[in-house]
């Protein structure tokens, strides 16, 4: 048996497809190549794939992987895979797995905003004061639909603005993986409640998984 | 995509509902294609999607150079509402583009309940509902589909129907409108151009008088045109278009898995069922060519099951040689094959082992009626005998649970035949712990589910009257007590959806009225639970000075003029009056391959239905 991580793009129209649909999108493809997959042995058999740090909705990526099984080594696993999967999402590197989902500790970030309404420079402005508070609390609903409030601050590692390009950028590195995690959007969505109005573009793409030592997932 | 559609997709549940880009879908270079139409599904994307006709239809159109057809679906409230907050109108999933600014608009008429979704997206779309009231700039709408046996409640809506088998009459309507389009003619004159075609309705031509009672006193063209409508019938299913491939959507749908049509129509002429008379007569493909389609299909979507589809799956006349053609390749490669539509009487344990081999799905059985006497009356011709000996099948099989289908309301129905679905389902019961076969320590289930009957035109009992909504709860109720096993678990319909269908079945054309009436009051997504209200419905009518009971309780006289009585299926009325007498004096009628019933598709065809193919 031959693990694999697959490394995938998802961007353009693919961030709108959830986690849940994302999932059988890859799964399907790898169904329609000749890859010999590995497959649960359950009541309800089916193609083994595992995400080690599953993206929101409404997100690109640049950096996403997923692990799967072949029963023996195979080449051009992701040109194969490529050829059937939807636009947006592209494999573009295969290794072995070097290291385990729990490693997974930050994610680093690019938001870009655009308002056709407002000047870049006081968009600017106002994002670093709002980032700049002490305290940034957002609302968490639980599994149960009970609501908690945290400090989002407490879990972004760093972060840097740049108002000088033709967007308005942000870079991010937050809590990720299954203990601490934050969706950077959510923090937009403050700073767009904040600012009291609706922000013509977001976009937000995560571009690196780290590690708690700050390498790279591997 | 521009900011605003950004916006508005950040805001929606299940986004990926409106962005298509999906494999397999089809998008051409403007500046290649001269007309453009759109296919719309009045329901959620989820729904649409799953429809076999609509993957046909699409593929056909699009494998015409220079036209470009997209698709459409109903967009959810909170979509709407969105849209609406922006002022951004319906689009197509393929080019985004608004669909108020296609060359036409063609809709599915797959349920009555989705009349009203129908104008909501036309609302969304900016077009303007009423065909009278569209402009030369607006586009033509046109619908196809089961329903349009009698579109007359939502005439006024269309500039035209198109009758039957969608697969040639797609093909032909379409280059008739490219070539009006071409030659830049009025909106009136490439209707009258369309009328031509065989199988082509054009409500506005025709013009309906009424009786003081309410009844039709005379359909008329006004335009020297036919007086009847032809619907179109595919002659030979094996040299049909099918698609080699489909669209793979990327957000799970209702029916997520390959569809391969193995036949059309069915053999056996149960009274109460529209499409057992609509699509006469019973076509199949060759088991070598659904076998093809299917490892096609398989290649071309990656999907691991695959269902065979049709009214009567296991009437296919080469059903075994079929199966064992797929087994072959398919449990090797995991992928699992369902047949949805099983019959009782030619059901056999080979079915179950070729079918479960990677997975195993439900049974379900349509027994539709509780006694042999009201079966006969309804003419589905399988005993009690044949259901106990296909649960025991399934039973020996390993099967612990069964599905039972029936319907309330059949006509001459009496509390006795409801006692009987509750009597026929704790036989199967009984069955299960009379068998020493049976898993030790294991329970069985017995679903029973009841469904309301609703009077159908084309049928033999659209002549009878519905039960009304309390006599249906009644039965409910009665039903409800008889039975008295936990191994039974009863499920059953709501009678209003099924009153408001009945209304809309075999109505008028002064229900346009009535129909605009209920979407102007909130009606969307009626098929849905959450979407439906009665009241509308009865405020509607009241308003419009039409009584309910005149449309869905009403026994019809068999001299009775039918709002459908211009559109010609075939059937003729002489052969349904007699069906619906023999019905009456509880006498079955065989199977159309057993013995031919003279009901006149065979004079619309020019020849037998079987025999030669």
């Amino acid at each position: 048996m031959e693990n694999v991580r697959l490394h995938f793009v998802k961007i353009n129209n693919a961030k709108y497809l959830s986690h849940l649909d994302t999932y059988r999108a890859i799964m399907r493809a790898i169904g329609r190549t000749d890859l010999n997959v590995w497959f649960t042995e359950g009541f309800n058999s089916h193609m083994f794939i595992s995400f080690p740090l599953p993206l929101s909705l409404g997100m690109e990526s640049t950096c996403e992987v997923a692990d799967i099984k072949l029963l023996y080594p195979t080449d051009y696993v992701a040109e194969r895979i490529n050829a059937f999967l939807p636009e947006g999402i592209e494999v573009f590197n295969t290794t072995t797995p070097k290291m385990k989902t729990a490693q997974i500790a930050y994610a680093k970030y690019i938001i870009e905003l655009d308002d056709l309404s407002v000047s870049q420079k006081d968009l600017a402005e106002k994002l670093r004061t709002f980032m700049s508070k002490d305290e940034i609390m957002l609302k968490k609903t639980g599994k149960k639909g009970k609501e908690t409030v945290f400090n989002a601050k407490d879990k972004i590692k760093d972060y840097y603005i740049d108002g000088s390009g033709k967007k308005l950028m942000m870079v991010i590195v937050c809590d990720a993986g299954p203990t601490s995690n934050l969706n950077p959007a959510a923090v937009i969505e403050a700073f767009s409640e904040d600012i009291g109005r609706e922000i013509d573009h977001i976009s937000v793409r995560r571009i690196k998984i780290l590690t708690a030592d700050m390498k790279e997932f591997e | 995509m521009d900011y605003t559609l950004e916006k508005i997709l950040r805001s929606v549940q299940k986004p990926a509902r409106y962005i298509g880009g999906e494999l397999n879908s089809i998008v051409k270079k403007k500046n290649e294609v001269d007309y453009r139409l759109v296919f719309c599904f009045p329901d959620t994307y989820e729904i649409g999607m799953s429809h076999l006709g609509m993957k046909i239809l699409y593929s056909i159109y699009n494998s015409i150079p220079g036209v470009w057809c997209e698709r459409c679906f109903a967009p959810w409230t909170d979509m709407a509402d969105e849209l609406k907050k922006y002022g951004y109108r319906l689009f197509a999933l393929e080019s985004k583009d608004p669909i108020g600014d296609f060359d036409a608009v063609a809709f599915t008429l797959q349920y009555e309940m989705s009349y009203t979704t129908i104008l909501y997206m036309l609302d969304l779309a900016g077009i303007p509902l009423l065909a009278s009231e569209r402009g030369e700039d607006d586009p033509i709408v046109f619908a196809g589909g089961p329903c349009a046996c009698n579109p007359e409640p939502i005439a006024d809506f269309f500039d035209f129907f198109a009758l039957g088998d969608g697969e040639e009459i797609s093909v032909e309507t379409v280059e008739c409108l490219r070539k009006c389009k071409r030659e830049k003619l009025s909106r009136k004159d490439t209707l009258m151009e369309l009328s031509k075609i065989e199988g082509v309705y054009v409500p506005q031509h025709y013009e309906v008088t009424y009786k003081r009672d309410g009844t039709v006193k005379a359909i008329r063209n006004t335009v020297g045109g036919p007086k009847t409508v032809k619907r179109r019938i595919l002659t030979d299913l094996d040299t049909a278009y099918y698609p080699d491939k489909i669209i793979v959507p990327l957000i799970e749908i209702v029916h997520d898995r390959v569809m391969v049509e193995v036949l059309r129509g069915c053999i056996h002429g149960c009274r109460f069922c529209q499409a057992g008379f609509i699509y006469r007569p019973q076509r199949y493909k060759s088991a070598e060519l659904i076998n093809d389609q299917t490892s096609c299909l398989i290649n071309n979507t990656g999907y691991s099951e695959v269902s065979l589809t049709s009214l009567s799956t296991s009437d296919h006349p080469e059903l075994g040689d079929l199966l064992d053609r797929l087994i072959s390749w398919t449990e090797e490669r995991k992928i699992n094959l369902s047949l949805p539509s099983l019959r009782i009487d030619n059901f056999d344990s080979s079915i179950i082992d070729k079918t479960t081999r990677v997975r195993k799905s439900g049974l379900t059985f349509a027994a539709e009626a509780g006694t042999q006497r009201l079966r006969d009356v309804i003419n589905k011709n399988v005993t009690e005998e044949e259901i106990h000996g296909t649960c025991r099948i399934a039973f020996e099989e390993g099967y612990t649970s069964v599905k039972l289908y029936f319907m309330l309301g059949h006509p001459t129905e009496t509390d006795e035949d409801i006692k009987g679905i509750a009597d026929l389902s704790q036989s199967i019961v009984d069955l299960y712990y009379s068998l020493p076969t049976r898993q030790k320590g294991k329970s069985v289930t017995v679903t029973t589910s009841v469904a309301c009957f609703v009077p159908k035109p084309f049928t033999p009992f659209q002549y009878v009257g519905q039960d009304t909504v309390e006599e249906f709860e009644r039965k409910q109720r009665l039903l409800k007590d008889s039975i008295k096993s936990k191994k039974i678990s009863l499920k059953y319909h709501d009678a209003r959806t099924s009153v408001a269908e009945a209304i809309l079945a075999r109505g008028d054309r002064r229900l346009c009225q009535v129909v605009l009436d209920v979407y102007r009051d909130g009606a969307v997504f009626e098929s849905w639970d959450e979407g439906f209200s009665f009241e509308r419905w009865t405020r509607a009518l009241e308003k419009n000075g039409l009584s309910l009971d005149f449309y869905t309780s009403r026994e019809r006289s068999t001299d009775e003029i039918f709002p459908w009585d211009h559109l010609d299926y075939g059937i003729t009325k002489r052969f349904l009056k007699k069906e619906y007498e023999r019905a009456m004096s509880g006498e079955t009628t065989p199977a159309c391959t057993e013995k031919c019933s003279a009901c006149g598709v065979a004079r619309m065809l020019g020849r037998p239905c079987f025999g030669k193919r």
